[in-house]
């Protein structure tokens, strides 16, 4: 049985595709099309999962669109029965794309579907927008039964859900709802700090450790009304996102004492004293949510999605002082994850199929269920191309062969195997660098991604020897919770940071400075062989060269693009940026020994602002 | 193909609007252009961005409009209101001072639907129970519901089709496609003031219907009952002869100006062979023989003595009986308008019953009367019936009975009517001692067919072929002394009539000189009579 799993029209398009109870398939739609959290209807991902799955031209047997249309049209509506003629600017912007378009979504799915040479789906389901991301955080959990928590800015009316899963069964049990929105909250607080909604969070995210948290108690003053179990009310006096084109308000401006940032200006301690200070307020929220979950589903694991769920510093918190003993967070838990849980939702809620789970294996296999490209192929663009490349048959010396750049201080873009589904890139698309290196993470930062050097690069680390690095007793295949750097590996230094926050991010205070934050916490990976064998294999080669089991990695993508999905992606990207090598499969790339790029401009040039 | 549909689209809207050059002008440039494109790959794809480039524009622009109407006269008010009555429509239920903000997930043991757009809804058990008299208020809401709509759209499309009526531009323009329009710029001007003037008849107890005795424009004046006419210059060569003008709209001068009437006309014609004359034209919108004879007796009676009497007749004769019903005794043109009233006064409830009453009233304003009345006029190749409600002079509703042997018998009883008329007329005429002409008018079914002026055949409602037969059949019907002026004007090549009665001033010139050459003999012995 073929279901496919669809989420589109707000952000992140994505399909999923779940044979006979197998998740065998997913992509985002901005891989493809090279837009950034691409909206449109993912016709592109929906023909790789079908082709990836071999689904016959009509064997779809179930569609789940992973949002109720409809319910979000009311709350629409609704918004501007609050607002008046105060909402004319996002009314006359947002009526004609929903009659236009998110009317017709039936079918539009259809229409999309038999252009692609398909024959019109079985079924067509609708899932609740946070059905769909508990969906996706229990049915792909390890878990029998769990508690389940998910937030994001918005779904149809629910901005958090406090569910429990059990067995083959997501029930929601409790809902917060619009406009009180912990998602929203956050991201009125990265469009103040000049970052761009839907995208800038991790930044915000990123730049907390720097700040004060002297702004926590106006925002828990002021902005929200928050009880003792998690729930709250925000004060709509400080915020204009029902009806206007910004998220905060000239009330909130007076609060904080003066405009928004202007994106791209200098970062002043008032954006890393917000920063911090809502990071603060939103780990307090998440905590008081994640009780209230446990006393009124009396789990001891629980699973995590919705936007929020992206805040691993938050899910550290959780993990650390949470009522929880284990948890699961959905890698993809933006709203590109509701693919993945209205497709499972579809076949074990809707279709009623028994599911087991054995508590250690989820369903995501590592995220690696994007596209893949044999070695034939890769050998057969690069020799199309006349690109220079050397083959190395053997894996052991392979991975020896990319340890060997990394120790010398190179940047070596991997493009591995089948790409990973959502946000992080898990080392399939990845570039990787020395995390031993005090300047490497300003290199990278500047050369290669052409971003803000306040941000911290992850490391990926052996799972088995993660222990001696970190203070984390759990794994992190997904890069979604954030552990402290271990005492010993800790390097002091004086009481007083510098002003500029440059130089600050470049203070070497670990034995792995270019990733370790200012806090010495890192939003860790921890690598297994079983899950990645190549990325293990490499580490290990690293590891047996250097002694350091500790790789950077970062995303394959430079600022405002999306994750690399095909090899000329990967290429592209090497050559338009000061990466020195690539490996495609088991093919290496000496940047050295290319021919000089002519097709476009170089990426700083037309750097597209995220 | 997308753009093809767009300008049939366009061309039936137009032409449904009557815009009907404009339709054709959208036609022939729309096929220009697919010709041009269809010959340069060029042409085409700079023809691709202007299209793009306007409708987007024109799109956005729409889109602002309709949107800021929607959220100006739904959004608003009902936001203002819930306002008032401090009800947030987002608190769906819950109040910001609950100790605890979360809700159950589904309320009253609903259940999830994955099969809808919708996350739930009222079981279908209570939708399947609904009682008898809950069927019946659904029935009678979903029908008033469409009705309210029906009349809401019609109500739109008739602002858009007629918008004021009494506006010199949307006269101009629903007389735009006449081909007797003059392209004056006193046309419009006169349009209005004839229209003006024929919307403001009043009850008359003798003469049925009567209008203001004093009017004044730029082109039309009345003073005392009195259309102004042309004035030959002071001459010293006596008395000037008294002519007295009697006639309907046509001679009264409806779409000319004061000085180009027929009356005008003729005095012009006699000052032009030096007779001395001076014209009163007396002529009446909508007026037909025993009117006009009634007003002469009160003129004749109050001391107006006349040398010659004119009078000019037969289409509203002739109209009386298709809109009154056929008769063959005297009558006019709002005769059974002004008994339904008389009668209703005097009998309330007894006549046109409420539902007949409602009925009309909706059918007046209803979207799909309206489109019916067009898709069948244009099947029928007649304007639409509604137009006569701009036609400012033969007013009332055609008869349904259109049929060539009643138009025969209508003919034949006008004019036995009318012949009736001529004949106390020359008795008044021996007694009061003045000279008389009664003259048979030329209009559309009785002159000789112009292509130019086919189109307008039919433009009242009335029915074509039906005219054509009864102005045949009047014209064999008529006997001395009437002079029969069927003929006079088809010497004239360029397009005369206006609508199917009236004409403009080149055909009222033709007119003229028709009627002065059965005057002129008159005028002569008249005037040489009263030389000194």
């Amino acid at each position: 049985m073929n279901i496919l799993g669809i989420s589109a029209f707000y952000h992140d398009s994505a399909a999923a595709l779940v044979q006979d109870g197998v998740l065998t398939a997913a992509a985002q739609e901005e891989r493809f099309t090279r837009k950034k959290n691409d909206a449109d209807f993912p016709k592109h991902a929906v023909a790789y999962c079908l082709h990836a799955g071999g689904v016959g031209t009509d064997e779809i047997d179930a569609v789940v669109f992973y949002d109720k249309p409809l319910t979000t049209f009311s709350r629409l509506l609704r918004t501007y029965l609050r607002v008046g003629p105060r909402g004319f600017r996002t009314f006359h912007q947002a009526m004609p794309v929903w009659f236009r378009q998110k009317l017709w979504i039936p079918y539009l799915i259809e229409k999309e579907i038999r252009d692609l040479g398909y024959g019109r789906p079985g079924k067509l389901y609708f899932m609740e927008h946070h059905e769909s991301h508990a969906a996706s955080a229990f049915l792909a959990s390890p878990f029998e039964s769990a508690a389940i928590l998910t937030f994001d800015g918005v779904g149809e009316w629910a901005t958090a859900s406090i569910g429990v899963g059990r067995g083959n069964t997501v029930e929601l049990k409790e809902q917060l709802l619009f406009p009180n929105s912990l998602g929203l909250l956050y991201s009125a607080f990265t469009y103040f700090c000049g970052f761009r909604v839907n995208s800038g969070e991790y930044k915000l995210m990123g730049l907390a450790p720097y700040g004060e948290p002297r702004y926590e108690s106006q925002i828990l003053d002021e902005l929200i009304n928050l009880r003792p179990d998690g729930s709250f009310t925000l004060n709509m006096d400080y915020f204009d996102f029902l009806g206007g084109l910004t998220m905060t308000n000239h009330r909130f401006d007076k609060l904080f004492g003066g405009p928004p940032r202007v994106p791209e200006s200098d970062l002043t301690q008032r954006e890393l004293d917000l920063a911090r200070s809502i990071q603060v307020v939103t780990e307090e929220v998440v905590l008081r949510m994640a009780v209230h979950a446990a006393e009124l589903t009396g789990e001891r694991n629980a699973c995590l999605a919705g936007g929020v769920a992206l805040n691993c510093v938050a899910n550290g918190r959780l993990l650390r002082d949470g009522p929880f003993e284990r948890l699961w967070i959905q890698p993809a838990a933006g709203d590109a994850g509701g693919a993945v849980g209205a497709a499972l939702a579809g076949w074990y809620q809707i279709y009623g199929n028994p599911r087991s789970a054995d508590g250690v294996h989820d369903v995501m296999a590592g995220t690696y269920i994007g596209p893949g490209f044999s070695d034939d192929e890769i050998e057969q663009y690069l020799r199309s191309h006349g690109y220079p490349y050397t083959a190395v048959a053997d894996g052991q010396r392979w991975a020896t062969s990319i340890a060997e750049l990394v120790a010398e201080q190179k940047v070596v873009g991997l493009f591995l195997g089948r790409m990973e589904f959502g946000p992080r890139a898990l080392g399939h698309r990845s570039i990787i660098g020395d995390a031993r290196s005090g300047a490497m993470q300003s290199t990278m930062n500047l050369k290669i991604k052409y971003r803000e050097s306040f941000r911290p690069f992850a490391p990926a680390v052996l799972a088995e020897r993660a222990t001696e690095y970190f203070d984390i007793d759990v794994e992190s295949p997904y890069m979604m919770l954030v552990a402290s750097l271990r005492q010993g590996h800790r390097r002091h230094g004086g009481a007083d940071h510098p002003e500029d926050i440059r130089d600050w991010v470049n203070e070497v205070r670990s034995d792995l400075p270019a990733i370790t934050h200012v806090d010495y916490s890192a939003r860790i990976q921890t690598v297994n062989r079983e899950q990645s064998p190549e990325f293990h294999a490499i580490i290990s080669a690293f590891d047996g060269l250097t002694g350091c089991p500790v790789v950077i990695n970062t995303s394959f993508n430079v600022r405002g693009e999306p994750i690399v999905c095909t090899p000329e992606d990967a290429y592209r990207c090497f050559m338009r940026t000061e990466m020195d090598h690539l490996v495609l499969g088991r093919y290496l790339l000496d940047k050295c020994e290319q021919p000089a790029w002519t097709e476009d401009k170089s990426v700083s040039e037309d750097l597209v602002l995220d | 193909m997308r753009q093809i549909l767009f300008g049939v689209v366009v061309f039936v809207v137009l032409w449904l609007l009557g815009r009907h050059t404009a339709a054709i002008v959208i036609v022939l440039v729309a096929g220009s252009v697919a010709a041009v494109c269809a010959l340069s790959v060029r042409a085409a794809r700079g023809m691709d961005r202007v299209i793009a480039w306007v409708t987007s524009t024109v799109g956005r622009g729409l889109s602002y409009l309709l949107l800021g109407l929607v959220e100006l006269l739904v959004f608003t008010p009902v936001a203002a209101v819930l306002w008032l009555v401090r009800r947030d429509p987002l608190a769906l239920g819950s109040s910001p001072n609950d100790p605890s903000l979360w809700r159950p997930h589904f309320a009253d043991g609903r259940t999830p639907l994955y099969g809808r757009q919708f996350t739930y809804e009222i079981p279908r058990r209570v939708v399947g129970h609904r009682s008898t008299l809950g069927r019946v208020a659904f029935v009678v809401g979903t029908v008033v519901l469409l009705l309210l709509a029906d009349l809401g759209v019609g109500s739109a499309i008739h602002a858009l089709k007629s918008s004021n009526p009494e506006s010199p531009k949307a006269l101009t323009s629903y007389y735009s496609g006449v081909a007797a329009a003059p392209k004056a710029p006193w046309w419009p001007s006169v349009l209005l003031e004839s229209f003006q003037q024929a919307y403001v008849a009043q009850f008359e107890p003798l003469r049925g219907f009567d209008f203001p005795r004093n009017l004044s424009g730029p082109y039309l004046n009345v003073t005392d009952g009195v259309r102004r006419s042309y004035e030959p210059p002071a001459s010293g060569t006596g008395k000037p002869v008294e002519v007295l003008f009697l006639g309907g709209s046509t001679t009264q001068g409806a779409f000319q100006r004061d000085d180009y009437t027929i009356p005008s006309d003729v005095a012009r014609l006699a000052t032009g062979d030096d007779i001395p004359i001076h014209v009163v034209n007396r002529g009446q919108y909508g007026y037909a023989i025993w009117q006009e004879v009634e007003l002469l007796e009160e003129l004749l009676t109050s001391g107006y003595r006349p040398d010659v009497v004119v009078f000019y007749d037969g289409v509203n004769d002739l109209s009386i009986q298709t809109t009154e019903g056929t008769t063959t005794i005297p009558s006019h043109l709002k005769a059974q308008e002004y008994a339904q009233a008389i009668a209703q006064y005097l009998h309330p409830g007894s006549t046109q019953p409420l539902a007949n009453r409602i009925y009309d009233a909706y059918r007046n304003r209803s979207a799909i009367a309206m489109g019916v009345s067009d898709v069948s006029s244009l099947v029928s190749s007649h304007p639409p019936a509604s137009s006569k409600k701009l036609t400012p002079l033969q007013g009332n509703t055609q008869s349904p009975d259109q049929s060539i042997p009643t138009a025969i018998t209508r003919a034949n009883d006008a004019v036995s009517i009318y012949l009736r008329a001529v004949q106390l007329i020359q008795e008044l005429a021996a007694g009061y001692n003045f000279q008389v002409r009664a003259f048979w008018q030329p209009f559309l079914y009785s002159k000789k067919p112009v292509a130019a002026e086919k189109n307008i055949e039919g433009f009242e409602g009335e029915s074509p072929p039906a005219w054509f037969a009864m102005a045949a059949q009047a014209r064999k019907d008529l006997r001395p002394p009437v002079i029969d002026l069927s003929d006079a004007l088809n010497g004239v090549k360029a397009p005369v009539m206006i609508d199917y009665e009236h004409t403009n001033e080149l055909g009222s010139l033709a007119v003229a000189k028709a009627m002065y050459g059965s005057l002129k003999p008159v005028l002569t012995a008249v005037a040489d009579k009263s030389q000194p």
